[in-house]
């Protein structure tokens, strides 16, 4: 009996091993399905606008079939979801997993056809450095920002750091923007400033700051290995900068353990005066009904060596399964919702809807992020257009951000090429350790991050 | 070969209905439970790209998982979160289900209430111990505190104490079921035993200590290594409330696997670091059988 059922278990192991191959051909009644990801899963002004969308597509283009998938990316589900061929013919991802996704596989090389629909010619080549491998472009890019300062305009006033042309005061260093959180704190009595500290966001903020100091983390050698290079003097004045913000200047919330939530709901809840942001901040704090009038943008102040932001932002990739039909039609229904340089009366038709959407929930108009199309095609011209006519809050409180987005003195880099997460997760710890623990040395919690990324990370990777 | 053939259809044949009723229990532990473990087993010895094996590599992956240099703190915290739970955790369920016993009033309302939390989602309970614990003034401990001149103290924040007040957020959270198990076991204990304590001049502590204790012993055992086993696999606590920190105090074994497998993208190491508490765990479950065994066989 015994053997029996070890021999029928055995075989089912091995007929399920070659179980869950295939997907769809997405082909169905001569017309070609298109499953486009992060479909709104609830009523409201987004999946009315969506729909329409579709409707609208599928009107024009009665060979395709558009299907939503409510799946939205996220690191947990996105692996296996890619190796069992189940992703959406259409997703967005995030830059930061831009690299993963390209060598994965994971996503459709889209070189030819992008060179043909013109799309491998007007994107920004910042931009273009970040989707491609190899000289092949693998997504096409949604949205880019970078880094700056999201204030608190009320506090800014009570604290007396507002210009009098209405623009909230710019600090032109780290150690400025600690003497504004100073006297934040002493006008209305919250933390002048918050900095991430777990779930790895605290070391990818901390990055922007450590590169203003002058830190390279890493560096690839001659022979193609990389090798760990942040055990310097920089690294440990600018972690000794975060450990000052909790010990000497003492302008940091109480609670050491801030995921991105946390942190910006901390934001977003008025409890702080500062937080370092991207310009996308609108999408993470309206929810906690921030007062539009009352957010401030600011540039990125500078470093002791360099000025310098970090590019974020989103992509649309196709997946690797999807036929060529679905390739073509993806793309179509980017140009039809206006996510490319292409600017169609169906696309501006889809940018007014998204942007009327987005007034609908409350969010703040009037930040302008960096374009991932060149700044002289139309598509930017008329979405700042957009913008400016549809601002709902002051527009000065945000004027300083906008124009360093364009500044050229103002560098913009994209995340560490190699081991980035493990990076921030070793990072996060020595955030942590300096603010929970006033005894800490920098220099010993750098040198030991740096020891151990390069030999449990890099030479792994190397 | 055809009498063997034979053999087996027939032993098919004649257990067709026992086939047919167990079918849908082996298709589920099939999908569930065997086919990822022994998958999860035999790629914990490749090299993976995300989720696909790549090249065999050996023991590659648990070489490198308990080489790293956070393993023993990691290890260290887990064994840390299976004491406190025993210290913090094992005897109250057991003395509550004594009180209840007890009660002669609002029995059913006092059993209700402490089982409450259990039925709270999980990740709810956990975060409302979060902000029972929050550092500020805007926590409750703290708040609470702050009547009597105390504090702030900064609990979860402390690196010292944290897995101690996560513990105590679980036990809170889960000492309903066991206080059940024991409720139960009470309940079958012979009133006459204690009838006849009582005439025989035994005080409370008396009662408890020859008439309770001996018959609960059993069932407090397999509680005992029910427990080690459970909070061995501590994972969404940490997540929900600390994110295993402040720096890696609260990272137990389970969250680390899940670091790997889902944020760092190191499924071979995930993969063997779940080999790892799979050969730990085992070890606890075989003991948990056999006392199982040995408990069902004294009742």
């Amino acid at each position: 009996m015994k053997k029996m059922i070890s021999l029928a278990s055995a075989a089912a192991i091995a007929l399920g091993v070659c179980a869950g191959c295939g997907s769809g051909a997405g082909n169905s009644n001569g017309k070609t399905k298109l499953t486009v990801g992060e479909w709104p899963a609830e009523q409201g002004a987004e999946l009315t606008n969506k729909t329409n969308q579709k409707l609208g597509f599928e009107q024009q283009n009665p060979d395709i079939t558009i299907e939503g998938d409510t799946w939205i990316f996220d690191v947990q589900t996105f692996y296996p979801k890619a190796v069992a061929g189940t992703l959406p013919n259409l997703y967005k991802a995030h830059y930061t997993e831009a690299d993963k996704i390209m060598k994965g596989g994971y996503s459709k090389d889209l070189t030819e056809i992008a060179k043909k629909k013109g799309y491998f010619d007007n994107i920004n080549p910042i931009i273009l450095d970040t989707i491609s491998k190899g000289g092949k472009m693998y997504a096409i890019p949604e949205v880019a920002y970078v880094l700056g300062l999201a204030c608190n305009v009320e506090m800014f006033e009570k604290a007396g750091l507002m210009n009098a042309d209405g623009t909230p005061m710019q600090p032109k260093t780290w150690d400025e923007v600690a003497d504004f959180a100073v006297k934040i704190k002493a006008a209305t009595g919250k933390p002048g400033m918050a900095v991430p500290t777990a779930s790895n966001v605290g070391g990818w903020l901390f990055t922007p700051i450590a590169w203003s100091y002058g830190v390279d983390f890493m560096e690839e050698q001659p022979d193609g290995k990389w090798k760990a290079t942040f055990d310097t003097p920089e690294a440990v004045a600018a972690l000794q900068y975060i450990k000052d913000l909790k010990w000497k200047y003492d302008v940091l919330p109480s609670n050491t353990l801030i995921n991105y939530e946390e942190y910006f709901k901390t934001f977003g809840t008025e409890q702080v005066g500062i937080v370092i942001s991207a310009g996308d901040i609108p999408r993470n704090i309206h929810k906690y009904e921030f007062d539009n009038n009352k957010l401030g943008m600011l540039a990125i102040p500078a470093g002791p060596k360099r000025h310098v932001t970090l590019l974020g932002g989103s992509m649309f990739c196709i997946a690797n399964n999807a036929s060529d039909a679905q390739v073509e039609a993806a793309l179509k229904w980017l140009d039809f919702t206006g996510k490319t340089y292409l600017l169609t009366d169906d696309a501006k038709k889809a940018k007014d809807a998204d942007l009327a959407q987005q007034i609908e929930e409350g969010r703040h108009i009037g930040i302008k992020s960096m374009q991932v199309w060149k700044s002289d095609s139309e598509v930017v011209k008329y979405e700042h257009k957009l913008i400016d006519d549809n601002a709902n809050a002051d527009p000065n409180h945000v004027k300083l951000y906008n124009e360093a987005v364009n500044d050229p003195s103002i560098e913009i880099q994209p995340e560490e090429p190699v081991c980035a997460q493990d990076l921030y997760a070793l990072l996060d710890g020595c955030i942590q350790e300096v603010l929970t623990n006033k005894d800490a040395d920098p220099a010993k919690l750098i040198a030991q991050a740096n020891e151990s990324f390069q030999k449990n990370y890099l030479d792994k990777q190397n | 070969m055809n009498k063997r053939r034979g053999k087996i259809t027939s032993f098919f044949k004649k257990n067709a209905g026992g086939w047919a009723l167990m079918l849908p229990m082996v298709v589920v532990l099939y999908f569930m439970i065997w086919r990822p473990q022994v998958e999860g087993f035999i790629w914990s010895l490749f090299k993976m790209n995300a989720y696909t094996p790549v090249e065999f590599a050996g023991l590659q992956n648990y070489v490198e998982v308990v080489t790293e240099p956070q393993f023993l703190t990691v290890l260290w915290n887990t064994v840390q979160y299976v004491l406190w739970s025993l210290v913090v955790g094992f005897l109250p369920p057991l003395f509550i289900a004594m009180m209840i016993n007890e009660m002669v009033h609002f029995r059913n309302g006092f059993k209700i209430t402490i089982y409450l939390p259990t039925i709270i989602p999980a990740i709810v309970g956990y975060l409302i111990w979060y902000f029972i614990y929050y550092p500020d003034g805007a926590g409750l401990l703290n708040m609470l505190l702050a009547k009597v001149g105390l504090g702030p103290f900064q609990w979860l924040n402390d690196g010292k104490f944290t897995i101690l007040f996560i513990t105590i957020s679980m036990t809170w959270k889960d000492l309903g079921g066991a206080m059940l198990l024991y409720y139960a076991a009470l309940q079958g204990i012979d009133p006459s035993l204690y009838e006849a304590a009582i005439l025989d001049g035994a005080s409370v502590m008396q009662r408890i200590r020859y008439v309770t204790f001996p018959r609960l012993s059993g069932i407090m055992l397999l509680c005992f290594i029910r427990q080690i086993i459970a909070v061995f696999q501590v994972m969404e606590q940490p997540m929900a409330m600390t994110s295993g920190g402040p720096n890696g105090a609260s990272t137990s074994l389970g969250y680390q696997l899940y670091q790997y497998g889902f944020v760092t993208g190191r499924t071979g190491q995930a993969l063997a670091l779940g080999g790892v508490m799979f050969g730990i765990l085992i070890i606890f479950t075989c003991f948990y059988f056999v006392l199982n065994k040995k408990v069902e066989d004294n009742t």
